[in-house]
């Protein structure tokens, strides 16, 4: 009898179901259709995006005081993803590299929204830079952040 | 404020990428084993205890029920405690409120995590909101990139000031026994390691380790008749940051609110630190990346803030520094998430009683601070004395 450690491989393959809810599925509804909406604060006046149903800071009910965004924004940080990372969609890993970014919508000046950059080049990406949405093709979008493709730069 | 909590106790496991030798219940009852030994103390001594792990890492649920005997809850009350990141924070904070309240004389608390047993990043990219976030979401990686990429553009700090904050951990792990990465490093090997997300390269995240860590608190009656220097647990403050900035990756336009600055001033501010790196003779960050201890070191009024790189490129948070900031090599070099937050408690513990060996700081450590911290900006800091 050999004693040596003893390991034993458990695979599990789970299935879970999500509900957008009101606020979340506005948003994701408009995303649709092309559009970003923030909501505001009944009480500070911030907006928030996602949109949310209770402002933290003054925990009132945010309501539905929906306030479009432009798809153009200016990049506020970003970085280039080199390591593949596992795609929690497909459980596999994501084609590398790409570029993340937090970007200011115009219109929304208290928000980040975070995505991907077409620009892959680390010469050419800055804080600063103006970027514009790139959504799929109308028939082609499903109410998830995958209906915005990437940001392309914009001058 | 409450009554007077000491830690009596202290056990930490040897922590490593593997341990096949043993199952959970087995490498918990390492450490439960030594801190009770420490505290000359047996189980029948404890009224409580607070136990945490972060909970699928391992594959399961109800860790806590499957552990009860090596871990020394049988027929005790005791809580099990989740929250990330900061799960052993958080259960260190939950024992001191137990012996805080007078309820209990006595708490042991436990904190654990063995990430050999399933790749960890599958549990993690679950701890985003699935519909907003996920598909996004970079892991932890992420969050770190952007805090480094925002540091420099920001102050003068280049790629080489984060790679010397990681040579000066790996130089401290090296001096601690229990330590999971002992590696010995220059600033061009870390800078020659492979980008994950720039500017963060593989030696700049901690590792996934094994391990457990176990700390006896006890009422000031209790701690002043054992037999180790009782370090008490003077004060300590949490605070949350809300969801919007979790999203994104920690990234919001200016002016940011951040948790940790809350946090400590409120625990400043309750026990007269208006210089803190004047006053805290060591710290024990929870610092999961290089690229973060600069804005830990800032946010916690180590320096002003864009001084952090200043304080690291004169390698003033040395062992023999001025400022020594993780003397037992910090998360970069060990961690079993469930017990990261225990054991940074345990390590300025032992600085305190001057037990720390190799490790042990230059200075004359009267006091510590040792924090936990998860992603959503979630802080949980503690401030330990050796005077009562
Ligand atoms: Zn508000």
């Amino acid at each position: 009898m050999s004693d040596e450690p003893l390991e034993i491989v458990i695979p599990m393959d789970l299935r879970f179901k999500w509900s957008a809810g009101p606020h979340l599925g506005h948003f994701l509804r408009e995303l649709r259709e092309g559009n970003i909406v923030a909501n505001r604060c009944p009480e500070c006046g911030r907006l928030q995006l996602p949109p949310t149903p209770v402002c933290g800071r003054c925990h009132v009910a945010m309501g539905t005081d929906w306030v479009p965004l432009s798809t153009k924004g200016t990049v506020i940080s970003y970085s280039f993803v080199v390591d593949p990372m596992y795609d929690a969609g497909i459980g596999d890993m994501r084609p590398v590299p790409y570029t993340i970014a937090a970007i200011v919508l115009d219109g929304g000046p208290d928000v980040a929204f975070f995505h991907r950059l077409e620009e892959k080049d680390p010469e050419k990406v800055r804080v600063g830079m103006r970027v514009e949405a790139v959504f799929r093709p109308p028939g082609k979008r499903q109410g998830l952040m995958e209906d915005i493709i990437h940001f392309r730069t914009i001058d | 404020m409450g009554d007077r909590v000491a830690i009596m106790g202290v056990g930490q496991t040897d922590h490593r990428y593997m341990r096949p030798d043993v199952n959970h219940e087995e490498m918990i009852h390492e450490a439960v084993r030594l801190a009770l030994e420490d505290a000359g103390l047996t189980i029948r001594d404890i009224d409580t205890v607070i136990f945490d792990n972060m909970d699928l890492f391992e594959g399961h649920y109800l860790a806590d029920a499957m552990t009860v005997d090596g871990a020394g809850m049988y027929l005790k009350p005791g809580l099990k405690m989740n929250t990330g990141g900061t799960s052993g924070g958080t259960a260190v904070a939950t024992g001191w409120q137990h012996v805080a309240s007078g309820l209990f004389e006595t708490a042991l608390v436990v904190g654990w995590q063995k990430q050999d047993a399933s790749p960890s990043i599958g549990s993690l990219v679950t701890a985003r909101e699935p519909l907003y976030d996920r598909e996004l979401a970079a892991g932890a990686v992420g969050i770190f990139a952007t805090m480094g990429l925002q540091y420099m553009q920001e102050t003068g700090c280049r790629e080489e000031h984060a790679a010397l904050a990681r040579v000066i951990m790996a130089d401290n792990a090296r001096k601690n026994p229990h330590a999971h990465l002992k590696l010995e490093i220059t600033v061009e090997d870390v800078l020659a390691s492979r980008v994950l997300v720039w500017p963060v390269r593989l030696l700049h995240m901690s590792p996934t380790s094994c391990g457990a860590c176990a700390l006896v608190l006890g009422s000031e009656a209790r701690a002043r008749k054992g037999p180790k220097t009782p370090v008490w647990i003077r004060d300590l403050e949490t605070a949350h940051r809300e969801v919007s900035v979790f999203r994104g990756g920690c990234v919001e336009p200016r002016p940011q609110v951040s948790a940790i600055e809350v946090a400590a001033g409120r625990l400043y501010r309750r026990n007269g630190i208006t210089d803190p790196a004047g006053q805290i003779d060591v710290w024990e960050l929870y610092t999961p990346s290089s690229w973060a201890l600069f804005h830990w070191m800032e946010l916690f009024g180590i320096c002003e803030k864009g001084q952090a790189w200043r304080l690291v490129e004169k390698e003033a948070i040395r062992l023999d520094g001025p400022i020594p900031i993780e003397p037992s090599g910090g998360v970069v070099s060990t961690n079993p998430i469930g017990a990261s937050g225990v054991i940074r408690v345990a390590e300025a513990a032992l600085q305190i009683r001057k037990e720390a060996g190799e490790r042990q700081v230059a200075k004359d450590v009267k006091t510590a601070v040792a924090t936990a911290w998860g992603a959503g900006s979630w802080i949980v800091m503690f401030y330990l004395t050796r005077e009562a």
